[in-house]
C-alpha cells in the first residue's frame, strides 16, 4: 500500500482528468476546424460507443469477442500450465523440447491464422483455437520456469509426508509455480486480445474486429473509433479481473517476497 | 533412559554398513557406517563439518538410496520415506510452505486422517510448541525460532516413531537455540519419542542426547559411541556446569578433534589409497 494522503490522490485524479480533457478538446477543435470523414466529432463517437455497449450491438458484436478471448485464454492457460508443469517437473524432457518451445515463442502467432482458416474454416472454433495457440507459449514457458524453481526441500517434505505424485503436483508444485504462471498469463492476455481482433478482421461476420472493418468500408468512422474504444475497455476489464484474481490467489506471495527481501 | 537398558530390546533403528559415494564413486561420503538406536532413545550424531552427516540422515530417511548397506526399522528394511518417521530440516524458511498458514503447515502430512482427528493433532502439536496463538499466521510473518517451531509441530503432529533432526538449531541465534533445545528435550521426553539429532555442536549433543555417535572425516564411519548418563530433566545452567557434562564434552570434543587434526591424512585420499589394487 502506498503511503499517500487523500489530498494527494485527489490531486492525481484531477491531473489525469485534466489531461484527458485537453486531448479531447484538441480532437474536438480539430474536428470542427477541419471537417473530414476520418475526423468525426466527439458527440458522434460517443453516440456510437453508447450504441455499441448496450442493446442489440452489445449482444451481436461485443459479447462474442469477449467470449472468444475468454475461451481462448482459458484454453491456453490450462494447456500451457499442464504441459509446462510436466516439462518443468520431468527435467529430462526439457533439453529435447527446448528448441521447439523457443521456436513457438519466437513465432508470431498470427502467422498461423491462414493455415487455421484452411483447417477449421471461418468458425468460432478456429478463432478460439488460434487465440489459445497464441496464449499457450507464454504460459507454458512460465510454468516450466515455475516448476523448475520449486524448492527441493518442499519436495522432500512432501515425500516424507507420504504424498503421492498426484498429491505432490496439486499441493506443492502447482501452488509453488503459480506466481510464475500468473506472470505468463499477463503476457498471454495481451496476445489473446491481438489474436481476437485479427481473427475477426480477417474472417468473421460478427465481433468487434468485424464491426470495425465493416464500418471502415462504409466510411462510418464514428463507429470505427467507438469500436477501438470498446476494445480498449474490454482489455482494461480483462486486465483488472486478472489482477484481482492474482491478488487473491497470490496474497501469500507478496507477503513472502516482502519478508525475504 | 540409557543405551544399556535398551540394548537387549530390538532397536527401533539399525544402520548396517551404510556406504554412499557421489560422482559415480569418485567422492566417497559414507564408508561402512553402522550404529543402532534403541526405542525411546535420544541419539546424537556428531562429526566434523562436511563429513557426510546430512547424507547419512537422508539415507536413513529414505530420501536417498545408499550404494551399500541397510537401514532397518525394527528389523525391517524400507525403501521410500516410511510413514513412521518425520524430519525437521535445518532451513526452516525453505522447508515450510509459504502459501500455507502455520496451522496448515503443521497439518501438512495428515491428509490421510479425517478432519476432526487432524484438527485435534494439529492443535495438540501447536500447543506443545507454544504456537497456538500464531496458528493463522503465515510462516514468513514469524521469527526464525517460531518458524522452526512450526516445522517441529508438523513433525510431531504426524505421531512418528522416530524423529530426525538435521542440524535444526544451526540457523537461529544463540538465545533462540537454547529455547528450542529445551523445547525439543521436553517434548521428546514427554512423548518418549526416539530422536536422532544430527549436529556439529558438541555442547548441544552432550546436553540433549542419551548417547552420542561420533563420525570420522569423509568418508564417514562411526569412530566412537559414547553414553551420556546425565540425569533428566536437563537444563542449560546446572547440567552444563556439572562435572560430568564437562568430562563428556571433553571426551566427545577430543574424539571429533582427533578426526580433524592436521597431521592426519585427509580421509578421501587415505581411502582411495587403500582402495587401489
Amino acid at each position: 500500500m502506498r503511503a499517500e494522503t487523500l489530498q494527494q490522490r485527489i490531486g492525481e485524479l484531477a491531473g489525469q482528468a485534466l489531461l484527458v480533457l485537453v486531448l479531447l478538446t484538441c480532437w474536438q477543435v480539430a474536428a470542427i476546424l477541419f471537417p473530414a470523414p476520418h475526423l468525426p466529432r466527439l458527440e458522434r463517437i460517443a453516440a456510437s460507443f453508447w450504441n455499441l455497449v448496450h442493446g442489440e450491438l452489445l449482444v451481436r458484436e461485443v459479447l462474442p469477442s469477449a467470449a472468444r478471448v475468454g475461451a481462448g485464454l482459458a484454453l491456453g492457460i490450462v494447456l500451457g500450465t499442464a504441459i509446462g508443469l510436466a516439462i518443468g517437473y520431468f527435467r529430462a524432457l526439457d533439453p529435447w523440447l527446448r528448441p521447439i518451445l523457443e521456436f513457438l515463442r519466437a513465432l508470431p502467432a498470427v502467422t498461423i491464422l491462414p493455415a487455421a482458416l484452411l483447417l477449421l474454416g471461418a468458425t468460432d472454433a478456429m478463432r478460439v483455437a488460434i487465440i489459445a495457440f497464441g496464449c499457450t507459449p507464454p504460459v507454458l514457458l512460465a510454468a516450466i520456469d515455475g516448476a523448475r524453481r520449486v524448492e527441493p526441500l518442499l519436495l522432500d517434505t512432501a515425500r516424507v509426508s507420504g504424498l503421492t505424485a498426484a498429491q505432490t503436483v496439486a499441493r506443492v508444485i502447482v501452488p509453488a509455480a503459480l506466481p510464475q504462471v500468473f506472470a505468463g498469463i499477463r503476457v498471454a492476455l495481451g496476445v489473446a486480445l491481438i489474436m481476437m481482433v485479427i481473427s475477426e478482421l480477417l474472417a468473421s461476420n460478427n465481433g468487434l474486429g468485424a464491426f470495425i472493418q465493416r464500418n471502415q468500408r462504409l466510411f462510418n468512422t464514428a463507429n470505427v473509433y467507438a469500436g477501438v474504444l470498446v476494445i480498449g475497455v474490454l482489455a482494461w476489464l480483462f486486465t483488472a479481473a486478472m489482477l484481482k484474481l492474482e491478488k487473491r490467489v497470490l496474497r501469500w506471495h507478496r507477503g513472502w517476497r516482502g519478508a525475504s527481501e | 533412559m540409557f543405551a544399556d537398558d535398551m540394548a537387549t530390546a530390538s532397536p527401533i533403528l539399525s544402520v548396517e554398513a551404510l556406504t554412499k559415494s557421489y560422482v559415480g564413486g569418485a567422492v566417497p561420503v559414507l564408508q561402512d557406517a553402522r550404529f543402532w538406536q534403541a526405542e525411546g532413545e535420544f541419539l546424537a550424531v556428531v562429526g566434523p563439518s562436511g563429513c557426510g552427516k546430512t547424507t547419512l540422515l537422508r539415507c536413513i530417511a529414505g530420501l536417498m538410496k545408499p550404494d551399500g548397506g541397510r537401514v532397518l526399522h525394527r528389523g525391517v528394511e524400507h525403501a521410500n520415506p516410511p510413514p513412521w518417521l518425520s524430519i525437521v530440516f535445518q532451513d526452516y524458511n525453505r522447508s515450510l510452505f509459504p502459501w500455507l498458514s502455520v496451522r496448515r503447515n503443521a497439518g501438512f502430512g495428515l491428509h490421510k486422517l479425517d478432519k476432526v482427528e487432524r484438527e485435534r493433532r494439529v492443535n495438540e502439536a501447536l500447543a506443545a510448541v507454544g504456537l497456538s496463538h500464531a496458528a493463522e499466521l503465515y510462516p514468513w510473518q514469524l521469527s526464525g525460532g517460531m518458524q522452526q517451531r512450526t516445522a517441529l509441530a508438523r513433525s510431531i503432529a504426524a505421531s512418528p516413531e522416530l524423529l530426525l533432526l538435521d542440524e535444526p538449531f544451526a540457523s537461529v541465534d544463540a538465545q533462540t537455540r537454547m529455547d528450542l533445545q529445551d523445547l525439543v528435550m521436553r517434548i521428546c521426553q514427554e512423548m518418549k519419542l526416539a530422536t536422532l539429532l544430527v549436529t556439529h555442536d558438541i555442547d548441544e549433543a552432550v546436553l540433549m542426547a542419551d548417547r552420542i555417535v561420533v563420525l570420522s572425516m569423509r568418508p564417514a564411519r562411526v569412530v566412537e559411541d559414547i553414553r551420556v548418563p546425565l540425569a533428566r530433566p536437563r537444563d542449560q545452567l546446572t547440567t552444563k556446569e556439572s562435572k560430568e557434562f564437562l568430562q563428556l564434552r571433553h571426551r566427545v570434543f577430543t574424539a571429533v578433534r582427533q578426526e580433524v587434526k592436521p597431521g592426519k591424512p585427509t580421509a578421501p585420499r587415505g581411502k582411495s589409497d587403500r582402495r587401489s589394487p
